[in-house]
């Protein structure tokens, strides 16, 4: 088994919602041993691969109050993901769902990381914006270190050379 | 009683998608009753455009991450009748395969994250973790079972890779069929009958209501129409998919961003329910068995049952999905390569029965293989009319009940249908405390 498995998140053709997608090939484009999932849209789906798998990093698009291009590596237990399943449609489910759900379900991988990058523009372009581009290659690099070197990813901190990292909140640790 | 209702209930989503339901009455009088939700394939539509024929199904194919094989498959078949590419039958076997594990993944999905709640009066599937653990992981099980023969026959679950214009470009082995027959035999037919059993344990809390519509499916002299077919229509007659405009007809209301579209009625209904009334004959044995079962019989014009005729179709597709890999395996594996060279540049319309109901693609292609038009019909938007004149049947009927009871009941029915929301989009939303 790889040491680490990465799931990137999100649609490619809704601008900078796909920036876990580009994630995952770029990561592909460095040959290093790691599992790489192109988890699309499909949120429940990620749920087969929590159970098996030792190290999980998910990458997605996240509305943080950041500025659009900010990453922030976090353990979604300590962070409050906005659950929002009151919807008419299975369309609404997201990874704060398939977490829930796995959570309660006792089926999370033994460490999950989610790296989250702020968006700009989310409308049908199968472009990403200059400041969420900018930002595939920060992710990168975290994720590199970690395989290669076995570098903590670094969980709420500010990440260096990523200019639109503000930092302005701290993660609401639950009780 | 001269009674004033106004139910306005906003489902935000995650970008343009929305899907609100608005109700008003007056002294007893119903003004509006109606559900708007925004149809997201109308914006891929453009992106289409100037993409070549091997780039359509992959475009597509992420229109919809519940939808994405449904999606490619009928893209595929459609660049195909444009260009004139032949499939070979082993080919289709391969795809009916992939469309039985897509239906029965979105099918248990819906009535187990969706109904199921409903039907228990809870807010969602999460408090039933706590008191029926064995059925949700059930319903995990079958989702994962319907993934991975989605992984074997194409590639990959989430955005096949293997089916291409033409053909695929890797064949199962042998071994992976017969271990993935082995898990249908053992794992998910037993499950498909314990569905069933869930479902009838349920049954009661399906609300009663009535109202006939259009039921607008495929069908197929052969079999139970979900790969192909000819369009079929309850009111009578069955119609050449290249003709699907004559029977969507649609047409853009004041209320609603989505077209709505109309055959021979107002409205008309597409998805499990209609597919049940227009060929129920062709189900399998047993599928027809859980059918009765569950009360489910011929002819029903109670839009809550769509998701019971949905847990038949998965005993059906169980079923079918082990015949499918008995003739692939009985004809013999052969590893041919895909047929990609035109033989024409033109028109092509193809459709599918996808989990929601019929979808149709129609592109037209230039003489380069690029896509010059593109349209694309999705089963949500036919539906729609059909819903609103549910709902307009329906509150009159259920008027004295109270308002939160109103608003549920109108919830229920919106989700009956398993309606595609703006499902393009899933930003994670994460809320940092102030420092």
């Amino acid at each position: 088994m790889s040491v680490l498995t990465v799931i990137g998140v999100g649609n490619p053709l809704f601008g900078d919602d796909g920036v876990g997608i580009a994630v995952i090939e770029a990561l592909r484009a460095t040959q290093l041993d790691m599992e790489l999932i192109d988890g699309g849209t499909d949120a429940l789906g990620l749920l087969e691969y929590f159970a098996d798998r030792k190290r999980l990093v998910i990458v997605d698009a996240a509305r943080m109050g950041e500025k659009p291009g900010a990453v922030r590596c976090f353990d979604p237990a300590e962070a409050d993901l906005i659950l929002k399943w009151d919807h008419l449609s299975l369309h609404g489910v997201g990874l704060a769902e398939a977490w829930q759900l796995a959570t309660k379900l006792d089926m999370l991988p033994e460490k999950l990381w989610v790296i989250g990058v702020q968006p700009g523009v989310v409308r049908v372009t199968n472009h990403l914006s200059v400041a969420v581009r900018n930002a595939v290659p920060i992710v990168v690099t975290l994720i590199k270190k970690f395989v290669r070197y076995g570098e903590e990813l670094p969980c709420n901190e500010p990440i260096k050379d990523n200019p639109s990292s503000g930092f302005s909140k701290e993660v609401h640790i639950h009780g | 009683m001269k009674k004033n209702l106004d139910i306005n209930v906003h489902h935000i989503t995650r970008v343009e998608g929305h899907g609100n339901i608005i109700v008003n009455m007056r002294d007893g009088v119903l003004e509006k009753a109606h559900l708007n939700i925004v149809e997201p394939p109308r914006f891929f539509e453009a992106m289409l455009k100037g993409r070549s024929f091997t780039e359509a199904a992959i475009i597509t194919s992420r229109i919809c991450g519940i939808c994405s094989l449904g999606h490619q498959i009928t893209s595929l078949k459609t660049t195909e009748a444009a260009l004139g590419l032949e499939v070979s039958e082993q080919t289709i076997l391969l795809r009916k395969l992939l469309v039985n594990g897509a239906t029965i993944q979105s099918n248990i999905l819906h009535a187990y994250f969706l109904a199921v709640p409903d039907f228990l009066d809870a807010p969602s599937v999460f408090p039933l973790i706590a008191t029926n653990k064995d059925v949700v992981l059930r319903a995990l099980r079958m989702k994962r079972l319907a993934n991975d023969i989605a992984d074997i026959v194409s590639g990959r679950a989430v955005h096949p890779i293997t089916p291409v214009p033409g053909g695929f470009t890797r064949i199962p082995s042998r071994d992976e069929l017969l271990h993935l027959k082995e898990r249908i035999v053992t794992e998910g037919l037993p499950d498909a009958v314990e569905t069933v059993e869930t479902m009838k344990a349920l049954a009661d809390a399906i609300p009663q209501f009535e109202r006939e519509t259009e039921y607008i499916s495929l069908t197929h002299d052969d079999e139970y129409a979900l790969y192909d077919g000819d369009i079929c229509s309850s009111d009578g007659g069955t119609f050449p998919v290249e003709d699907y405009l004559n029977v969507t007809n649609e047409f853009v209301v004041e209320h609603s961003t989505s077209k709505h579209a109309r055959n021979k009625r107002e409205a008309y209904m597409v998805g499990a329910l209609a597919r049940w009334n227009n060929n129920y004959t062709r189900l399998t044995e047993s599928a027809r068995d859980a059918a009765e079962t569950l009360g489910l019989k011929p002819q029903c014009y109670n839009p809550y049952m769509n998701t019971v005729a949905q847990v038949i179709e998965v005993a059906h597709c169980m079923e079918e999905s082990i015949c499918i890999i008995e003739e692939l395996l009985g004809r013999g594996l052969k590893a041919e390569k895909p047929n990609q060279i035109p033989t024409r540049y033109g028109r092509g319309i193809a459709a599918t029965e996808v989990p929601r109901g019929i979808l149709f693609h129609d592109y037209t292609y230039d003489n380069r293989g690029q896509i010059v038009a593109a349209n694309c019909v999705i089963p949500t938007g036919q539906n729609l009319a059909n819903v609103d004149a549910d709902m307009q049947k329906l509150v009159p009927e259920i008027v004295n009940k109270t308002k939160p009871e109103i608003t549920h009941h109108l919830e229920m029915l919106v989700r009956a249908y398993d309606p595609c929301i703006s499902c393009s989009v899933h930003i994670l939303d994460v809320e940092f405390k102030d420092s």
